[in-house]
């Protein structure tokens, strides 16, 4: 039996043999590979699976487990619980909604000017990128003290001023903010990304530009951003994932969900679903609720792509 | 190809079915046998999981090496799990265990809070039949413990046996007796049984002279209690009469009396009196907890104020009312109930009840509170030793009036996080910038929507 088999971007006929062949001819390769599948499949795909099965469940872990069919989606959709599940993915969205835009701003200005041609700039490459470094729930745990009422440096500088204390993560209406103003503490993570970026580039562009007379600001919005766009493309879909699923908050609120839970996002209540009230089948089914939702967003972002240029179609 | 990722995608699908734990294990004997006669030459090794935190380890240590005088021949492995988290991890341990037996710990160490979800989840033995067996022998007498103190390791806080107490935690007022000199404290007042208001008169007067000479000494709070630890707040509300429900379960926290629990700990906030600052690094004159004197002690001992090497000394927690409660807790041990050597764990939770139990504790650097009402007496007891200066009877006053956080043992365990949790954010709407009755509303409306859950 003949079969069709698609090869370096052609497409063979083969046969048992030739695929025999073609096994035996990539059996090196595959043999690498073998450690990461199965480590895919045992530490990923198995537990992405069972999520899926407990979604189903009442599962408690230990004593209970109960089908109950799609009880627990009814429930979060528009059961008991919906009120509290608009409230965090509320809260979540209003997260990201400021933080992507803010971050990659912030993040693409910052690679701007570490992509200058002037002394020093690696070790200031370097500066801008340590905190990158730390690791997240020792910044977290860092900024919750650099933050506190009472002892924080902040509010100690506020004080040196003669200004008036704030409540940076004890007030409902500061929370949010003072983390977004954290998060930023991060923001050089997608700096290295931007500079290769930069670096691939044709240099031609700029120094025939500069031959029609372009100055600096119509370079930068007719060269750098168009041909950047794939980064800023790829930083997009990862900021919308990634600030979909904060659970920083569940350090920097000590825990908790914050005061008046201003810092109760989706990612702490699955959390906190599972591992505090041991309800693993309703954390599961949240979970599958949070897949579905990044899953339309990020395909809404690659429906809207048509701006993004991926450089010369061979 | 489509077909080979199809088959692959229904393999992963079935090895997810098959590791996935589809099946609730059966529940553990609880009729089994007992055998208390274990000849003490016995070689046997069992292991014992705990915190891994330092003191923790010092402690259990200073245990085994006390046991080993009994038994020689028996090796007790020490399993550290992890501190923040320990339950999530032994829920996990425990789902592995199922599956290669092994892996759980023989006793685990636990606490009155937490060792509540254990007993839910059947991963605790009912040891009331070693109890029962062991009173019944003549080796374990109940008179000899505080009643208050065994609750604590029972389900649900009245029921059968499934944790031993190590050491009575109980709140106290401890404090820097030389801040307390220096802001010119009425020390008549600071006595066991001293009241409330007695308690504000001091905070009063410790919070005018911060204040006087903020400049030189640069503490501005006298205080350091937090309000929204439920060890806290829970005398403070059962003193006043209030209750967080009625007996058919239904919510009574909409009460004149909690509103007068409340004005009190909100006085304590709009006065001033309580700040951030520690009182071990010397920014607070007065703790509330329940933690060691020794670990006070050696603070405060370090520190100086005014130029003056500082004392420390402790006093019962104030007293409210005419029902006065103090808060309670317990850390503990239980045997994990699918342990195959349950006999030689009962040997070892018994040793921990016993006067040299008790004493070993103290010996492994904690001078914690022995459970046994014999060894009340700091004078004559190891827990005494080298603190003579220290009033360590506020740490055994008026025992039969603690109370543990025991509200919400009339629902499920998968609740009580949640019902103490709003229970704490009452407090802090209190403290905030809510009324007191805005503070009520929504903590009724959080535990309505807690006990609205399924379980």
């Amino acid at each position: 039996m003949r079969r069709k088999l698609q090869v370096n971007g052609s497409v063979v006929e083969y046969n048992r043999r030739t695929f025999k062949k073609f096994l035996l001819d990539n059996l090196a390769g595959m043999l690498f590979t073998l450690p990461l599948v199965l480590g895919l499949i045992i530490f990923s795909a198995i537990p992405i699976i069972q999520s899926l099965i407990y979604s189903f469940y009442r599962y408690d872990m230990t004593t209970t487990l109960e089908f109950i069919g799609f009880d627990n989606y009814a429930n979060l959709l528009w059961g008991y619980d919906s009120a509290e599940v608009r409230g965090v993915f509320g809260r979540t969205f209003l997260y990201a909604i400021i933080t992507v835009p803010l971050t990659l701003v912030l993040s693409y200005l910052v690679a701007v000017l570490l992509h200058q041609n002037v002394k020093g700039i690696k070790t200031f490459r370097v500066l801008c990128y340590l905190p990158c470094l730390i690791p997240g729930v020792v910044s977290a745990l860092v900024w919750r003290s650099m933050l506190d009422q009472d002892y924080g440096i902040f509010n100690a500088i506020l004080q040196a001023f003669g200004l008036s204390p704030i409540k940076w993560l004890e007030a409902k209406e500061t929370a949010m903010f003072s983390m977004i103003f954290m998060g930023l503490w991060g923001v050089s993570g997608g700096m290295i990304l931007w500079l290769a970026a930069f670096n691939n580039i044709p240099s031609t562009l700029y120094e025939a530009a500069d031959i029609d007379g372009a100055g600096r600001v119509r370079k930068f919005f007719n060269i750098t951003i168009p041909l950047s766009t794939s980064m800023i493309f790829y930083n997009l879909v990862t900021g919308v994932i990634g600030s979909l699923q904060v659970f920083s908050t569940f350090i920097m609120a000590g825990g908790g969900d914050g005061p008046e839970k201003s810092l109760y996002f989706i990612a702490v209540k699955i959390y906190k679903e599972a591992f505090q009230r041991w309800n693993m089948g309703y954390a599961s089914a949240l979970a599958w609720v949070l897949f579905v939702v990044i899953a339309i967003l990020t395909s809404m972002v690659f429906k809207t792509s048509k701006w993004v240029y991926y450089g010369e179609e061979g | 190809m489509k077909k080979i990722i199809c088959f692959l995608f229904v393999i992963v699908f079935v090895l997810s079915f098959a590791a996935g734990c589809m099946r609730v294990p059966e529940k553990p004997e609880e009729d089994y046998e007992v055998d208390l006669d274990i000849d003490k030459n016995i070689t046997e090794t069992i292991t014992i999981g705990i915190t891994n935190f330092e003191a923790e380890e010092i402690a259990t240590e200073a245990l085994i090496e006390g046991f080993n005088d009994v038994f020689p021949n028996v090796t007790v492995n020490v399993k550290k799990i992890g501190g923040v988290g320990f339950n999530q991890q032994i829920i996990n341990m425990y789902n592995a265990d199922l599956k290669n037996p092994g892996i759980m710990p023989d006793i685990i160490y636990t606490n009155s809070a937490d060792g509540l979800q254990l007993i839910g989840k059947d991963i605790l033995l009912n040891i009331q039949p070693y109890f029962d067996a062991a009173q019944e022998k003549g080796t374990l007498n109940l008179d000899d413990y505080y009643e208050n103190y065994m609750k604590l390791g029972q389900k649900g806080y009245d029921g059968d046996q499934y944790i031993i107490p190590r050491s009575a935690d109980h709140v106290v007022v401890q404090y820097n007796k030389t801040m307390f000199e220096a802001a010119g404290v009425d020390m008549s007042k600071v006595k066991n049984g001293w009241s409330w208001q007695d308690f504000l008169d001091t905070l009063d007067t410790l919070k005018a002279h911060f204040v006087q000479n903020k400049d030189t000494i640069g503490v501005d709070t006298p205080l350091e209690m937090h309000l929204t630890w439920e060890a806290t707040w829970n005398p403070i509300l059962v003193s006043n009469g209030a209750k967080v429900f009625n007996d058919d379960g239904s919510i009574a926290l909409d009460s004149a009396e909690t509103r007068k629990a409340l004005q009190m700990i909100q006085e304590l906030d709009t006065k001033g009196y309580i700040g951030s600052g520690g009182f071990g690094s010397g920014q607070a004159a007065i703790l509330v907890h329940s933690q060691a004197a020794s670990i006070g002690k050696a603070q405060i001992e370090a520190l100086t104020y005014n130029g003056k090497k500082c004392e420390y000394d402790v006093v019962s927690f104030p007293e409210i009312g005419e029902n006065p409660k103090v808060g309670c807790g317990v850390p503990g041990y239980g045997i994990y109930a699918r342990s195959q050597k349950r006999d030689i764990a009962w040997q070892f939770l018994q040793y921990v009840l016993s006067k040299e139990g008790q004493d070993a504790l103290t010996g492994g650097g904690y001078n914690s509170v022995p459970v046994r009402k014999d060894m009340a007496d700091p004078k004559t007891n190891k827990w005494g030793e080298g603190m003579d200066d220290v009033n360590l009877e506020a740490y055994t006053y008026n025992m039969q009036n603690d109370i543990p956080t025991d509200f919400h043992v009339k629902y499920d365990v998968s609740y009580s996080y949640d019902l103490i949790s709003a229970l704490g954010n009452m407090v802090y709407y209190a403290i905030s910038d809510y009324t007191i009755d805005e503070a009520i509303e929504k903590c009724v409306g959080e535990l309505k929507y807690i006990i609205g859950r399924p379980a």
